[in-house]
């Protein structure tokens, strides 16, 4: 019945990794055979290797400024929107009047589709680049707000009963109880706010141009280079998976009692 | 006393409604004190006073994204629980496939749209299917994990009945996986609306988005922010509706 | 009454064997055992044991690797026929009930799975609601219920397609003593009435004492029964019961027995 714990991980992981690892390569191979099979337009549907060439050489020359800019305008919403939306949920959550009264305002900013706002956006702001975080700036922190909220609604009497009878003042049922609760909802609220927030960049990048990768599409396709267009949304989708990962990541080091 | 609390209890449930009144005289006056020019911002009485006499110009615009959100979302979310439940329905699969389903999510989907436009042209059709690509990757991860989240009890109360496949199926896995369907369901609005309108605003002439570019552009930012309202208000309401049916179905569980 | 001794259920040198990619587990080990008509047999032993496995293979959720087992004269083959399995009723350790139906609607979810339909099948599960005093929840969720009556409605869930034999699998183990007792209680006076055979599954061993006209004792590694001692003491049980010197005794001796066991496994 023992078994060795170390040996028993890597065999997991592996039992883990090769479902999708088959997956990859039998979709690309698919799509590269397929391609070349039935002579597929360029347009239409670029082969697999084609892309990957394509994107390789272009990458340093005319991606990476572009990349690194949309990654740091997606940082600077997502991490200033984070803690903001956090606060004011904090602030919100101490009176049920306040709970209420705001409630909509914050879904309202949720469900806003932030793409009607552009154009308008556009000619307050101008065109400086780094004024393109504030959507997501916005979005993020309703977002935050709404998850953190509902998770401080659902926390437990008893425990809060708990806490009275240890005579805990309200700051130290707020830290220790209250909010420690809510976390699991936080993360969500945290891993919905990645989508968001690179939804609403590089949805700016369409309108604004200039620079960023959803800029870099809408250029590429009007060149008709498409593999670079599909090496551009593959780009965004490994910086978006890889933002996603840092946040699962760091669910499972704090969030340690769920599961 | 008495009547000072019903007062209290009055001001308490119309409260959002106070929230929203004030922002709009806040914004009213702000406005007018720092005479910030009409072409920058539209007051919202500019606003509403256009969004009523031109209902009739703005009614057939609004009219178009309603449609491409209407029938994107429902492609979108029934592909999305579809491909799901197939994927569920075997351990291999469902590990192959789960790595790429947040991939797509966190992949705006709107980055797509200057493809599709290669594909389709510049129709409706694009709209409908930028907004479909966009609600299927949530509803595909909330179903799937709907599905991964039934208990084994319940299938071995099945398995021990002798049920069917059919039966498990309808009886236990479905309503077992409902909560998470609509959280999809949900949340899939947002996307719907928000990728409708950037899917105009990137390919288009019609709906929405483009009319808000045209009026900014031309300086007639209270049409512009009529739009802008409407939006907020068919995001809000869509939201809702949906998080009522939600409520209503699952409210007898809890 | 007359047919008390003819057995209603046997296993016959049943092994099960679970065999992973890793590693191979001897689960039960030479398992033979009759349970008479109409009797309630409880089966104790510390967790991992396999005793849930036998009630796992009589339901035919699993095979075994060797030996045989009968259920009224039919031997078990690799189709084991509905008519067989429709014998049983299985009761789960949780209750195990689904909350978008009602109580009555759980209850009777057994039968909506088997197609037993008509007056005849909506009498025997509002009989059973009387029975278990749930009959004014009825129509209530899951959800709005206490853990006792939830796990009283899933032991009548269990017994709503009239099942001859009753598989119990540690029912009230998450309750605490008090209830649990009252439960046993209340299942056995549902058992005078409906005089199934039930095999009950438990790792206490008062509960067991109480419930049973025999106890079966089992060790773990590989999963054996170790003893088997009948319970002399005479239906209907009360409370009262608890008292009796010989009620007393019993309970001694399997906990010693067990005690036993759990040495042996440490030394």
């Amino acid at each position: 019945m023992q078994c060795n714990p170390c040996k028993r991980k890597r065999s997991n992981l592996w039992e883990v990794m090769w479902p999708p690892l088959l997956t990859l390569v039998v979709v690309l191979a698919g799509w590269e055979i397929i391609v070349q099979a039935f002579h597929v337009p360029l347009v239409v549907i670029p082969a697999p290797s084609v892309i990957f060439r394509e994107t390789f050489t272009y990458f340093a020359s005319e991606l990476l400024e572009d990349w690194l800019t949309t990654v740091k305008i997606v940082a600077i919403g997502y991490l200033s929107g984070v803690p903001t939306g956090i606060v004011i949920a904090s602030i919100l959550s101490q009176s049920k009047l306040l709970t209420k009264a705001f409630t909509p305002l914050v879904i309202l900013l949720v469900t806003l589709p932030m793409m009607v706002v552009l154009p308008v956006y556009m000619v307050w702001v101008g065109y400086d680049v780094n004024y393109r975080a504030i959507l997501s700036f916005i979005q993020v922190a309703a977002i935050l707000t709404l998850n953190t909220l509902s998770g401080f609604k659902n926390v437990d009497q008893s425990k809060l009963d708990l806490a009275k009878s240890y005579g805990a003042s309200r700051w130290q049922t707020f830290t220790k109880i209250i909010f420690p609760n809510a976390l699991p909802e936080v993360f969500q609220g945290l891993r919905l706010g990645c989508t968001f927030s690179i939804l609403n960049v590089i949805g700016i990048e369409f309108i604004a141009g200039k620079i960023g990768m959803g800029f870099s599409v809408q250029y590429f396709s009007g060149l008709l280079k498409t593999p670079i267009v599909w090496g551009c949304i593959l780009i965004v989708g490994i910086t978006g998976r890889l933002m996603f990962m840092i946040v699962q990541m760091l669910e499972k080091r704090i969030v340690t009692w769920k599961r | 006393m008495e009547r000072r609390s019903k007062i209290g209890e009055l001001l308490y449930s119309l409260s959002p409604v106070l929230v929203f009144v004030l922002l709009f005289l806040g914004l009213e006056w702000a406005i007018a004190a720092f005479r910030i020019p009409s072409w920058l911002i539209a007051t919202p009485s500019a606003t509403l006073t256009t969004l009523v006499r031109n209902f009739h110009v703005i009614w057939p615009n609004l009219r178009t994204t309603l449609l491409e959100i209407g029938a994107g979302y429902l492609a979108g979310c029934s592909v999305g629980i579809l491909l799901a439940l197939i994927f569920t329905s075997n351990k291999y699969i469902d590990r192959a496939i789960s790595p790429y389903v947040i991939f797509l999510i966190v992949t705006p989907q709107i980055i797509m749209v200057p493809l599709i436009m290669l594909w389709l042209g510049f129709g409706i059709q694009v709209k409908i299917v930028a907004v479909a690509l966009s609600c299927f990757p949530i509803n595909m991860m909330s179903t799937m994990t709907g599905v991964r989240s039934v208990s084994t009890e319940r299938y071995e109360l099945m398995k021990s009945l002798r049920a069917t496949k059919l039966q498990t199926f309808f009886q236990v896995l479905i309503p077992s996986a409902l909560p998470n369907v609509f959280t999809g369901l949900r949340l899939a609005t947002i996307f719907a609306t928000t990728s409708a309108v950037g899917a105009e605003l990137i390919s288009g002439s019609i709906g929405v988005g483009p009319q808000i570019s045209y009026y900014t552009e031309f300086m007639q930012v209270d049409y512009a922010f009529a739009y802008v309202y409407l939006m907020a208000a068919v995001g809000v309401l869509f939201y809702s509706v949906i998080n009522f049916l939600e409520n209503m179905i699952l409210k007898s569980r809890k | 009454m007359q047919e008390i001794n003819q057995p209603k259920i046997r296993f016959q040198g049943v092994d099960k064997v679970f065999v992973t990619r890793r590693q191979t587990i001897q689960a039960l080990k030479d398992i033979s055992f009759t349970v008479p008509a109409r009797q309630i047999v409880s089966i104790v032993g510390p967790s991992g044991c396999g005793k849930s496995t036998i009630i796992r293979l009589l339901d035919d959720i699993i095979k075994p690797s060797a030996g045989d087992i009968y259920v009224d004269d039919y031997r078990y083959e690799q189709e084991v026929p509905k008519e067989i399995i429709r014998k049983m009723g299985f009761i789960f350790q949780r209750p195990n009930l689904l909350p978008w139906l009602t109580v009555r609607e759980n209850v009777a979810f057994p039968q909506r799975v088997l197609g037993l339909k008509g007056p005849k099948w909506e009498q025997i599960v509002d009989e059973l609601m009387e029975m278990g005093r749930l009959t004014q929840y009825a129509d209530a969720k899951p959800s709005s219920l206490s853990g006792g009556m939830l796990q009283r409605a899933g032991v009548l869930r269990g017994m709503s397609t009239r099942p001859e034999i009753l598989l119990m699998d540690e029912p009230f183990g998450a309750l605490d003593q008090t209830l649990r007792e009252q439960l046993d209680l209340e299942t056995l006076s549902l058992w005078e009435r409906l005089g199934q055979t039930i095999i009950f599954i438990t790792h206490n061993v008062r509960e067991a004492v109480l419930m049973s006209a025999r106890v079966y004792v089992m060790a773990t590694q590989p999963g054996r029964m170790i003893a088997e001692i009948p319970i002399e003491l005479p239906y209907p049980r009360t409370l009262d019961v608890l008292l009796d010197p010989k009620f007393i005794a019993y309970e001694q001796r399997i906990t010693a027995l067990i005690g036993e066991i759990d040495l042996a496994q440490i030394v």
